[in-house]
């Protein structure tokens, strides 16, 4: 029987463990009065040989609490001598479970990496990236020519068309710009005492 | 005196093994196993309620009895206990084991009193 169904069954143990003692109690009793004793003496010699019935009731109690645990450190002591007895066995049972903890793991922080985490914003689904490139800031031009760079490319946008498309793009919520090309800034983390360091960012 | 001399002292664990052989004769409540035990070791043992229900329940949770309420001769409901086929099995094997013991223990044991005397 398992620990919860135990719990619950608690108080029907309790009346059965009464009821068994009960019976004990009055068998004794009905047979010392067969033999000739007076149904008070039987009585009386019967709860001097019964000592003390809440102790035998504590007894039982403390086997339905212990039973379980006593299970659990036998099977592991059964496990451990099966393991000392067979060290090939062992051996390789260890080496199968290390393999395969240790793939399971290297699988899963792939999946994780690349699968599970998503952005660190509210709302990752609805970020969304313009242009027509994987690449963007570096390496990459404007959708007209006049700068000299790659002509005919959508990755990178001139302050002006940002506001264009910010304000005649009702499928966006709200559209954010970020200055391309590197640029040398001195930052510091927020509410750090270091002093800003030099970097280059976009 | 005599009657004290003859009661005798039950090795621990042992308890549990004589239980079990009186239940293996059929189904049986704790009062008849105490009285049982009493009877087949010729009033050399008595066991006390303190020792016969904790090692009762000791072996149902350990699923070498079972137990269930049927009326006894008296009329009145009582806890029947039965052995499981895991506990004739463990009865068994316990048996063997304690034959194998005491036989070993009796060959050292035999003989004279030599050196005791």
């Amino acid at each position: 029987m398992s620990w919860v169904r135990r719990l619950f069954a608690r108080n029907r143990m309790e009346s059965d463990l009464n009821k068994e003692l009960r019976f004990h109690f009055e068998s004794q009793v009905a047979d010392k009065m067969r033999s000739g004793i007076s149904e008070s003496e039987a009585r009386r010699l019967t709860r001097i040989e019964f000592g003390g019935m809440e102790q035998v009731k504590e007894d039982c109690r403390e086997i339905r609490g212990t039973i379980w645990l006593e299970s659990i450190v036998q099977d592991v002591c059964f496990g451990a001598r099966r393991l000392v007895r067979d060290p090939g066995f062992t051996v390789v049972a260890v080496l199968t479970l290390t393999l395969g903890i240790g793939a399971t793991t290297a699988i899963f922080t792939l999946v994780n990496a690349l699968l599970l985490r998503s952005l660190p914003v509210r709302s990752p689904a609805q970020l969304w990236r313009i242009g027509d490139n994987e690449q963007c800031c570096n390496n990459a031009g404007l959708p007209t020519t006049t700068d000299g760079g790659i002509p005919n490319d959508w990755s990178l946008f001139s302050y002006e068309q940002y506001k264009e498309f910010r304000d005649h793009t009702p499928g966006f919520e709200t559209l954010a710009a970020f200055e391309s090309n590197d640029p040398a800034l001195a930052v510091r983390r927020e509410g750090s005492g270091q002093p800003a360091q030099p970097m280059h960012a976009e | 005196m005599k009657e004290v001399r003859d009661k005798v002292d039950l090795p621990q664990g042992t308890l549990d093994l004589l239980i079990m052989r009186v239940v293996a004769l059929g189904p049986i409540h704790g009062y008849a196993i105490a009285q049982r035990i009493q009877q087949m070791s010729r009033e050399a043992l008595q066991v006390q309620q303190g020792s016969l229900y904790p090692a009762l329940h000791r072996l149902e949770y350990r699923k070498l009895l079972t137990a269930n309420w049927q009326p006894s001769d008296t009329g009145r409901e009582a806890k029947f206990y039965e052995l499981t086929a895991k506990g004739r099995a463990h009865l068994q094997s316990e048996t063997e084991d304690w034959k194998r013991l005491t036989d070993v223990v009796g060959l050292i044991l035999r003989g004279t009193m030599e050196g005791l005397s």
